[in-house]
């Protein structure tokens, strides 16, 4: 050690601090050991421990303590830092310190509840995670933050329930809001329906007075027949590309009289009414739409010019061009919705190949007023278009007899395994309609595998629905088949509560098929940099507490984009999203914490390696009177330091994560485990927060036991991984090491997983090249739900690492210690 | 085949016609000539492996994609490096290397797809057109520009008529 590192170091004042967490901590580990221990470390000044730190008096200790020993650093030791690192960093800000300065050491769900059986080796753990946090703070250096000015507007993409809500509430209180549709009117699949549960009122009566709201309110622009393009920018201040789409009516001097739709002399089959109606080149979807503006489809257009020639207001058009839209906003609510998945692939159901069995989207448009038959089901194999009244005619008898097929798709491991949520409650619904509006002597036959009615008034509609004489068979159906001749339909299922095959004949079979994430979900997240979820909704930030948040600060989402909801849950959640883009944009200002890329310019070789690995674009090399020199944008960086993990100098540096940083985390636990695990087996994982952390928080959450030899550090992303880490992990005694990360395509960051990957493969052959042996080193990808993977990873990693036995590094070493 | 794939637009058509007619003047075979500096579009390019951090500048840049990516981190680079001169990650990075290894450094690792910062490149001379490019680019001096005409190159093989 250098004289001025001695310097250094003794001026460093760390004051240590270990909860209790009630019995959570207390119980299965041994507090006061952990106390002593850390007494012991070099620098720790004073060392405490606290029945509930987080508490108000265990945070004025914290605070005593920093003044009361002129503490410069502090460590403190409970739960995960996603809980508690917030709470004492500003404890440490309140006592005049940089909130950096602070260390949070994992000790319940890392510790105490995953190892509670064996109190002895949970304190060790403790202990060792003590040391490296100990270790880690001393190299911690102050992070400031800047104010950046916010535009008071936002951008709500998706003009369904919950876009509409999110809309109203901002532009009511003030906020500049643009509405924006895919479709050439709002309304989304709302609009479709013929009533909606659980009160059964019409879905356009509803829509109908939102629509009236939105009229009112100036600050909201709606603009319909539109898609996301292009988003520059950073959190308060997006920039955003919008394409219109040429509608070919000029929607400023349209009157909506229609007169063109009615004169129109052509017939398609109408994709709104999922092709079961029929309707003209020149078109609106629903007569109540919003905005009451035709729109014409010119593939489908003959061009006989008649719309133009009886339109009063000479408001169509047939030169429009699409229109590039720029707009500026503070924030983005992201409101895309579900659409119904096609179950073409549930070949046992026939779907596509027998015409009477159909979904339940396409039931609901049967039994829609406004729909093709005004309310009235029928098979679709008496369905005829006539070419004459140039329209859709019912010949035959109405179907009597229905089978609703519960879990189509959804909670099916060979297609999604997720619940679809409401199609138990839509399916009820349909049923309850048939029975009270259309033929209350219909037999229905309900089968299905569990009845999900679980919101507020949903048990009691169910039960009204049984009432009416709905049958509920509880059973999936194994195959339908059909009689060419009549087109009646034969559905065998197990009844299983009579334990006994049926088969049950029906006119129509109706199946509820999965809720999928509407079209372009996915290169819509691309676009915006926010991430979907292995069932392709979009993710929220956090499952609980951040429903509506996503990674990329100043976008959220509401509604079905992120998973199936009912109407309540969707309007609830854009007024959530709204109320968070307001107290985000409320000030005029936020406040960002620069936790994020730093460049050593004196480094820095300008080789532009940083500028290949960075998704945002956030880092850019340019000339400079010193030659060529990487800079960071501060505003645009996210913090996932993949750009630090592929520097080759080290110029480039995520802060709080810095290679010294790491370096020191990495000795101080491993030192100690070596002199407290002695030789056992030591792994060391790097977890990334999003990920493999989360889930190694839900583990603890589980109580889910893993050997106490992994200790686990945390990381931004996986992507921040650096082959330096890897190595020094290695030289100082770990004998195995492998890295969490999230699965491909939901990376938080994009791609930073796939950037460690390869890193990791790269630098497993190179420890098998040098005789180490890249068995030793691994990648897993550990979603944050997946709680249980994170615990088997674990064991099996210990399983290895005993196999394996001691690295030549570790061994030889010990040999010289005998010696 | 994937080099080929990249080289179909290279034109060179000029330069070999001019080639070709300094070779038809040419009184003797000459080895080496000296240029003057900065006379540009004649010259040699340098190329040390030792300095170089794989970042594929030159690989990306060159006007003739006179480059070729070379997928191998030679450990004999690490042995052979002088620590103290490195930048100071990967000079860290070496020296841990150098402390794990448990046989001599010898032989190559496979650098996967994508990954910069490992590795070579390989400058083939007949498709150089000596624009000093990658030089002026190369953030660690691996690749440095010399006023001289490698002549022998264009009498011995090289490119021919």
């Amino acid at each position: 050690m250098s004289e001025k590192e001695k310097k250094k170091n003794e001026e460093i004042r760390i004051g240590f601090f270990q909860c209790h967490c009630g019995v959570n901590i207390a119980g299965s580990v041994d507090v006061k050991e952990v106390v002593e221990y850390a007494k012991k470390l070099p620098n720790v000044v004073v060392a405490k421990d606290h029945m509930f730190l987080c508490s108000d008096p265990g945070r004025n200790l914290v605070k005593e303590a920093i003044k009361k020993y002129n503490l410069n650093r502090v460590v403190s030791s409970h739960c995960t830092p996603s809980l508690h690192q917030e709470t004492f960093r500003t404890v440490l800000k309140e006592a005049g310190l940089n909130p950096f300065f602070h260390e949070n050491v994992n000790s319940r769900e890392h510790a105490s509840w995953v190892h509670y059986r064996d109190k002895k080796k949970a304190t060790d753990k403790v202990k060792v995670l003590v040391a490296g946090g100990i270790e880690r703070v001393k190299h911690h250096k102050p992070i400031g933050t800047m104010r950046l000015k916010v535009k008071k507007s936002v951008l709500v993409i998706g003009g369904g329930p919950a876009g509409i809500q999110a809309a109203l509430d901002l532009g009511k209180a003030g906020y500049k809001v643009y509405l924006v549709d895919r479709r050439p009117h709002l309304g989304g699949n709302m609009a479709r329906l013929g009533k909606v549960f659980p009160t059964d009122d019409c879905p356009i009566c509803i829509l109908g007075k939102k629509f009236h709201e939105l009229r009112q309110v100036k600050e909201i622009e709606v603009i319909t027949y539109a898609e996301v393009k292009e988003l520059s920018g950073y959190v308060g201040n997006y920039k955003v590309k919008i394409e219109k789409k040429p509608r070919y009516v000029d929607e400023e001097k349209c009157i909506g009289c229609l007169t063109c739709v009615s004169k129109c002399p052509v017939r398609v089959k109408s994709e709104w009414y999922e092709g079961m109606d029929v309707r003209p080149a020149i078109y609106i979807n629903y007569p109540a739409q919003f905005p009451r503006i035709p729109v014409r489809d010119p593939e489908a257009c003959i061009n006989c010019g008649v719309c133009k020639k009886v339109c009063p207001a000479d408001a169509i058009d047939f030169d429009q061009k699409p229109e590039t839209i720029e707009l500026e906003v503070g924030a983005i609510i992201v409101a895309t919705g579900y659409e119904e998945w096609k179950p073409y692939a549930v070949e046992e159901y026939g779907y596509g190949k027998y015409k009477n069995v159909i979904t339940q989207l396409e039931l609901a448009q049967m039994l829609n007023p406004e729909g093709p038959t005004h309310g009235k089901p029928f098979k679709p194999s008496d369905a005829r278009y006539d070419k004459k009244k140039r329209k859709l005619v019912i010949e035959g008898e109405p179907p009597k007899k229905y089978v609703f097929i519960h879990c189509v798709g959804s909670r099916d491991e060979k297609y999604f395994s997720y619940c679809s949520k409401i199609c138990c409650m839509y399916s009820i619904k349909h049923a309850k309609m048939i029975l009270m509006d259309v033929d209350p002597n219909a037999e229905i036959y309900l089968c299905y595998m569990d009845i999900r009615a679980f919101s507020k008034g949903y048990e009691e509609y169910y039960k009204q629905v049984q009432k009416l004489g709905a049958r509920i068979v509880r059973g999936k159906p194994a195959e339908i088949r059909e009689d060419p001749k009549t087109k009646k339909l034969y559905v065998k299922v197990e009844d299983t509560l009579l334990g006994k095959p049926i088969e049950i004949e029906a006119d129509l079979v109706v199946l509820a098929s999965t809720l999928r994430p509407s079209k372009g979900t996915k290169e819509l997240a691309d676009i915006l940099r926010i991430t979907t979820g292995e069932d392709g909704f979009l993710r929220e930030l956090h499952p609980k507490v951040g429903p509506v948040d996503t990674v990329t600060a100043g976008i959220f989402i509401a509604g079905a984009a992120s998973g199936p909801k009912d109407i309540p849950e969707s309007v609830a959640q854009g007024s959530a999203a709204a109320a968070r883009a307001m107290s985000l944009l409320g000030k005029g200002e936020v406040e960002i914490i620069l936790n994020k890329a730093e460049v050593n310019q004196e480094l820095c070789i300008g080789c532009g390696i940083c500028e290949t690995l960075c998704p945002y674009g956030a880092i850019k090399v340019h000339e400079t009177h010193l030659g060529r020199k990487a800079k960071v944008s501060e505003v645009e960086c996210q913090g996932c330091g993949a750009c630090a993990g592929g520097c080759p100098t080290g110029a480039v540096m995520r802060r709080n994560y810095e290679l010294d940083q790491m370096f020191a985390q990495i000795e101080g636990i491993l030192r100690s485990a070596k002199e407290i695990f002695k030789d056992e087996p030591i792994v060391l994982a790097f977890a990334c927060k999003q990920c493999a952390y989360a889930a190694s928080e839900a583990a603890g959450t589980s109580r889910l036991e893993y050997p106490p030899n992994v200790f686990i550090i945390r990381i931004p992303c996986s992507g921040t991984i650096d082959i330096a880490h890897v190595l020094k992990a290695f030289k100082e005694g770990a004998d195995v090491v492998y890295v969490g990360g999230c699965e491909p395509g939901s990376c938080a960051f994009v791609d930073g997983n796939l950037k460690a990957e390869k890193r990791i493969q790269f630098a497993k052959r190179l420890l098998d090249a040098i005789g180490i042996g890249g068995d030793r080193l691994e990648i897993f990808w550990i979603p944050a739900p997946e709680s249980m993977k994170f615990a088997e990873v674990a064991k099996m990693m210990v399983e290895r690492a005993k196999k394996l036995g001691p690295t030549p590094l570790r061994k030889a070493k010990a040999v010289k210690e005998v010696i | 085949m994937a080099e080929k794939e990249r080289r179909k637009d290279v034109n060179t058509e000029n330069r070999d016609m001019l080639i070709s007619i300094i070779k038809k003047l040419a009184k003797k075979e000459v080895d080496k000539i000296e240029i003057p500096l900065t006379f540009y579009g004649f010259g040699r390019v340098k190329y040390d492996a030792n300095k170089c951090v794989a970042c594929l500048k030159c690989y990306e840049n060159c006007p003739t994609k006179a480059y070729d990516a070379v997928r191998l981190f030679d450990l004999s680079t690490v042995k052979n490096a002088d620590i103290e001169s490195l930048w100071w990650k990967r000079g860290i990075i070496f020296q841990l290397i150098r402390e794990l290894a448990q046989k001599d450094l010898e032989g190559y690792v496979e650098v996967p797809e994508g990954l910069r910062g490992y590795g070579r490149v390989e400058h083939n001379e007949e498709l150089c057109i000596s624009c000093s490019k990658c030089a002026d680019l190369c953030p660690t001096k691996a690749l440095t520009f010399e006023n001289e005409i490698n002549m022998s190159l264009w009498f011995k093989g090289g490119k021919e008529e």
